[in-house]
This record gives C-alpha cells, sequence and structure tokens, in this order.
C-alpha cells in the first residue's frame, strides 16, 4: 500500500507549509497534460520569471510530463499517476510525479538517477549527446534523454522513493528542485 | 513530387516542403504523442525528393519549443542530410529568438553532431 503522495513529497523534502500551485492527476494524456504546461507558463509569468529561466522550468515541467503520460498509457487501470508543483515562501518550486514502473526496470532506474546526480554539468552534456547519438527512438517516442534534460536544467539532485504496488510494478515518485532566486 | 503541408498545431510544428517554390521548413512546438508516426512521412518525403533533385535545398528551422524526443528526431532529419551532403548541396538554418538562448544552444548542439552546411541565426 502506498503513502499519500503529498504525505511522500514531505518525506523527501518538501516543506508541508509550501503552496500548491497545480496538482494533476489521472487521467494523463497529451492533451491534458499540454494544458498543464500552458497553465504553469501563464503561473510563472503572474510570478515575473524572467523569460530564461521560464523555459528551463518548462522543459523540465514538460519532459517530467512526458514520462507520467508514458508510463500511465502503459498501466490505464491502475490510477496511481500524479503531478503536483508546489512553491515555497523560499521561492523554491518544487516538480513531482509519480507513476508505476516494472519492477524489473527499478534497479536501473536508480542506479541512472545515481549517475545522474553524481555528474557535473559539463558530464551531463556530454551524457545527453551520447545518448543522442547513439540512442533509438522507442515506440513509445522514448529517446531515453527526458531524464538527462531534467538533471541538466534542474539546480539541485532530484530525489526519489519507490514504492511496492504490487508483484510486477513499483511506485516511483521523482522530486525535482527548482531554486527560482538562483536561476 | 507534390508539395507536402502540415498545419501546426499546439503540440506539432508547421511542416512546409515545397518543391515548386524551394520552401522546406518546420517552425512552431513539436511535443507529438507519436513521433515516428508524424515525422515519419516528412522523413520519406525529404529521401525522395533528395534522391530525384540536384537543385540546392535549403532547410530552415524555427521553432519555438520541442522536447527530448523530437531533439532525436531533428537529430535523424540531419543525419539524413549528412548521408546526402557528399552529392547534394544541402544547407540547414536554424532560427532562434535574440532572448532564446536554450534554442540557440539547442541548434548548435544538434548541428555539431553531423557534417553538413548550417548556420545559426538570429531572428
Amino acid at each position: 500500500m502506498s503513502l499519500p503522495i503529498l504525505n511522500v513529497l514531505e518525506n523527501l523534502g518538501v516543506p508541508s507549509v509550501a503552496s500548491e500551485v497545480l496538482i494533476l492527476n489521472e487521467p494523463f494524456d497529451w492533451s491534458n497534460t499540454n494544458a498543464i504546461i500552458g497553465q504553469i507558463d501563464e503561473r510563472l509569468t503572474l510570478r515575473a520569471i524572467e523569460l530564461p529561466a521560464k523555459r528551463k522550468i518548462l522543459k523540465i515541467v514538460t519532459e517530467a510530463l512526458d514520462n507520467v503520460c508514458k508510463h500511465a498509457f502503459k498501466y490505464p487501470s491502475q490510477h496511481v499517476s500524479s503531478f503536483i508543483c508546489h512553491l515555497d515562501m523560499a521561492d523554491r518550486l518544487y516538480i513531482s510525479t509519480r507513476n508505476l514502473v516494472p519492477n524489473l526496470e527499478v534497479g536501473n532506474l536508480i542506479k541512472t538517477i545515481q549517475e545522474l546526480n553524481y555528474s557535473n554539468q559539463e558530464e551531463l552534456n556530454k551524457l545527453y549527446k551520447e545518448q543522442l547519438k547513439n540512442g533509438k527512438l522507442s515506440a513509445e517516442g522514448d529517446a531515453g534523454l527526458g531524464l538527462i534534460e531534467i538533471a541538466r536544467k534542474s539546480s539541485e539532485h532530484i530525489k526519489f522513493t519507490v514504492e511496492f504496488h504490487d508483484i510486477e510494478t513499483s511506485n516511483f515518485t521523482f522530486l525535482i528542485t527548482v531554486d527560482l532566486k538562483n536561476y | 513530387m507534390d508539395r507536402y503541408f502540415v498545419e501546426a498545431t499546439k503540440m506539432t510544428p508547421q511542416i512546409e516542403l515545397d518543391p515548386i517554390n524551394k520552401v522546406f521548413s518546420m517552425s512552431g512546438n513539436s511535443r507529438p504523442e507519436n513521433p515516428m508516426q508524424f515525422y515519419k512521412p516528412i522523413f520519406e518525403w525529404l529521401t525522395a525528393y533528395i534522391e530525384s533533385s540536384d537543385d540546392k535545398m535549403v532547410f530552415k528551422v524555427k521553432m519555438d519549443y520541442f522536447n527530448t524526443s523530437t531533439s532525436k528526431v531533428l537529430l535523424d532529419l540531419f543525419e539524413l542530410f549528412e548521408k546526402f551532403a557528399s552529392n547534394k548541396d544541402i544547407h540547414v538554418v536554424w532560427y532562434y529568438q535574440s532572448d532564446d538562448e536554450e534554442m540557440q544552444e539547442a541548434g548548435e548542439e544538434l548541428l555539431d553532431l553531423v557534417e553538413i552546411s548550417y548556420e545559426v541565426k538570429e531572428i
């Protein structure tokens, strides 16, 4: 049994007093997630976030939503996916996604995130180029670039937690933090 | 060959491939639900055109936004041009808004991976 998403996020370091900017639960598809990107764009504009920073944030949001969409599509009957954006008093934006992943992929996913977290900007750029050049686009449209792109655009390490869901899948929650003051 | 034109949507770019007026361009946003399905006809059209024509082709890219799946598609497209680069006159112009450093860097990063004639140009 998984914890409620807000408890998971609090455990990952999102302050309980942080205000929710946007929440999207299932169903996830390309159309409603596109609308969410539009809403976040509007809210960042209202907060007078500079255009270059806004572009980077929207890039992170889009890649995070693309990832949830692809996974939600694989498990249409399991309504566990979510996307939440929080903002705290210190102008830190928390972008989180939760979705099911096959248990067999969990180990590799954790290893990938840890490698990304240990890499500096130059190493991330190199990794991105290598994956761009050598990776293949899957039938679902996955080029293996989304996480690397998130890592090189966000200002802090990607945090995550894994919770057992059933014999085949686990709930994977990502937390990406953006410090708007230093962006 | 017939002109190929796809109107822009919120998630897919405008594509114009016009052999009569020599306009070859893509512009707008690209976050297609199924990138392979959307871009396959464009690859087919361009392959057939390049194989059959000896005219110079200037391919213009003016993107506002694209996701990483589209980055891969764009690199595949530039690699297609690279394949023909030794005996066809193909040039890519990557446009970016003056305040869009992200788009400038994205263009430079992609085009740096192939050996084709290109320029990255501020609008």
